[in-house]
């Protein structure tokens, strides 16, 4: 029953390859660029050579493969769903087939694995950050990044203190969620059968534990954080300060340059 | 024989990075009627161990068998292991959920579908074991009582499903001195009253060791040792390399014996500690 324990979409793994060393901020802006490239491409060509550069930093990360991969399967019923809807929903070009008033024309099925390459290319590019990036660097970047926000008010370092802590809880939240629930089956509770009423409505014993818990965490963190003195952003100094590297200035270069020439080869 | 582990290892998260082997090839039998005590530092495989013993945790590789038949083979009769064997977990009183304690304690009857009437007669009587008055408690929210109260509640919870084998994780974690006497006591009543079963989780050798008639010590996912108290703690040095202590009055003993004095070292818990110096200190004025 450690369901919980499978969920590694994003998760952190440790290592020292060139993607790790990189400066966050630097890896933040290279990610936008991919994801704008992702978005610019027009043609098979441009995303096989896309696939080619994401399969080249994938092993530069040095990350396991098959952990990769794994990570990304809840993402399956989501290309599935996408995949199906343009099949069957989209219309023009040639009719393929047809069923009664189903049917698949070439558009559907052009624009349904177009679709489902962008998802592809999005998540992983996604997650080759989150996988490669500790959560604390991850806001910190942001938080320098959005530090010209501030001008308009928007508040940079409470939105990255709230990550961070949210990052932080997450597996904790997981871990407690799991006991509880096992604790639950021990007196016989089941989770896993029933219609999605009845589900829902055996997830209570589940959720009042788990918002207890988490209120009461989150209060002693507040207090916690207090007793500190802690009191936001302004004058706060780091623990791990932010350095820029050439490499990374290279890293961000690469990555517009990349972007660059698919817009002008327009592929 | 009533439980039994054959060559079981578990391993979470397989074929990541984060792969743990929490258990490697563990062989024991607990027999019925026993008080059983599982020691073993934090990350041992304890809690690991334990969670196989009502199928909450299938094993990677072996067998767990409740009364000659093979835990998790069949699913539909997972519910059947649960009602027979309760776990309450460390911290038991975060499970509690329901608006009164009596409806908190019902759910595990309720759950194995029972009629209202046996439901009531079982929440009394689970209440009445953990020394809760129904009618004083029973309609009070969980969330209202003390910490101790709250324990005693998610233990009756437990006792509710009348299992026959009674597994505690870390009960006395979190307790002041008074309630984890009271906790033991209780766990000890149940046992020789009630005929229980009972499988005891803890770190530590002075909450155990007076109340366990065996012993069984586990350091990285293995059994080191396995025995009565007393042939346990003969080890002490395999012990201490284990990150475990002896109970506090047997180290005394141990010490008085290396200087020479004539003083029994099977001895647990401050009483008998007490009558062994007694006795010793009347042997050398004689």
């Amino acid at each position: 029953m450690s369901m919980f324990k499978s969920i590694t979409i994003g998760q952190y793994v440790p290592g020292d390859s060139l993607l790790h060393k990189l400066d966050a901020r630097a890896k933040f802006i290279a990610l936008i660029l991919l994801i704008i490239t992702v978005f610019t491409i027009r043609s098979f060509t441009g995303y096989l050579v896309l696939a080619a550069v994401v399969f080249t930093l994938l092993k530069t990360s040095r990350l396991p493969l098959p952990y990769f991969f794994r990570g990304l399967r809840p993402v399956f019923y989501i290309l599935m769903f996408t995949v199906i809807v343009h099949f069957f929903m989209t219309k023009g070009g040639q009719t393929w087939f047809r069923i009664g008033f189903l049917s698949i024309d070439s558009y559907g099925v052009y624009l349904g694995v177009f679709m489902a390459l962008r998802i592809i290319f999005l998540v992983v590019a996604t997650s080759l950050l989150t996988l490669t990036t500790s959560p604390i660097a991850l806001t910190d970047g942001l938080e320098y990044l959005m530090k010209p926000l501030k001008r308009i008010g928007v508040p940079s370092h409470e939105i990255a203190m709230m990550m961070t802590i949210a990052l932080r809880f997450i597996p904790t939240l997981m871990e407690e969620a799991e006991k509880i629930m096992k604790a639950q089956m021990a007196r016989g509770a089941d989770f896993e059968s029933g219609n999605i009423f009845r589900r829902a409505k055996n997830m209570i014993p589940l959720l009042v534990p788990l918002f207890v818990s988490a209120f009461r965490r989150a209060d002693d963190l507040a207090i916690a954080m207090e007793s500190r003195c802690y009191r936001g952003g302004e004058g706060r100094t780091r623990l791990r300060e932010l350095s820029a590297a050439p490499r990374d200035y290279y890293a961000i270069l690469l990555s517009a340059l990349f972007l660059t020439t698919f817009i002008l080869l327009k592929i | 024989m009533l439980l039994k582990l054959e060559n079981v290892s578990h391993v979470y998260m397989p074929g990541t990075p984060f792969e743990v082997a929490a258990m490697k090839n563990i062989n024991l039998e607990i027999q019925s009627g026993e008080l059983l005590a599982i020691i073993g530092e934090t990350g041992s495989g304890k809690s690991t161990l334990v969670q196989h013993l009502n199928g909450l945790l299938k094993p990677t590789s072996g067998k767990v068998i409740l009364d000659g038949r093979e835990i998790g083979k069949d699913k539909a009769e997972l519910t059947a292991v649960r009602r027979r064997v309760g776990l309450l977990f460390q911290f038991p009183e975060q499970q509690l959920f329901e608006e009164t304690v009596y409806a908190d304690v019902a759910f595990g009857p309720r759950n194995l579908a029972l009629p209202e009437e046996e439901i009531k007669n079982r929440v009394a009587k689970a209440l009445q074991l953990v020394g809760l008055d129904l009618a004083e408690f029973g309609e009070r929210s969980p969330f209202s009582l003390s910490g101790g109260q709250m324990r005693r509640v998610a233990m009756a919870g437990v006792l509710a499903m009348e299992p026959e084998i009674l597994i505690l994780d870390e009960p006395t974690a979190g307790l002041d001195p008074q309630g984890k006497a009271d906790l033991l006591q209780k766990v000890v009543s149940l046992h020789r009253q009630q005929g229980l079963t009972v499988i005891l989780v803890s770190h530590s050798m002075d909450d155990v060791a007076r109340v366990a008639s065996r012993l069984v010590v586990m350091a990285d996912g293995e059994i080191r040792l396995t025995g009565t108290p007393t042939e346990v703690f003969t080890d002490k040095e395999q012990l201490e390399e284990m990150g475990l202590s002896l109970p506090q009055m047997t180290l005394l003993m141990h010490r008085l014996h290396c200087l020479g004095k004539d003083v029994p070292t099977d001895i647990f818990t401050v009483d008998q500690a007490k009558e062994a110096v007694l006795a010793m200190l009347r042997g050398e004025k004689q």
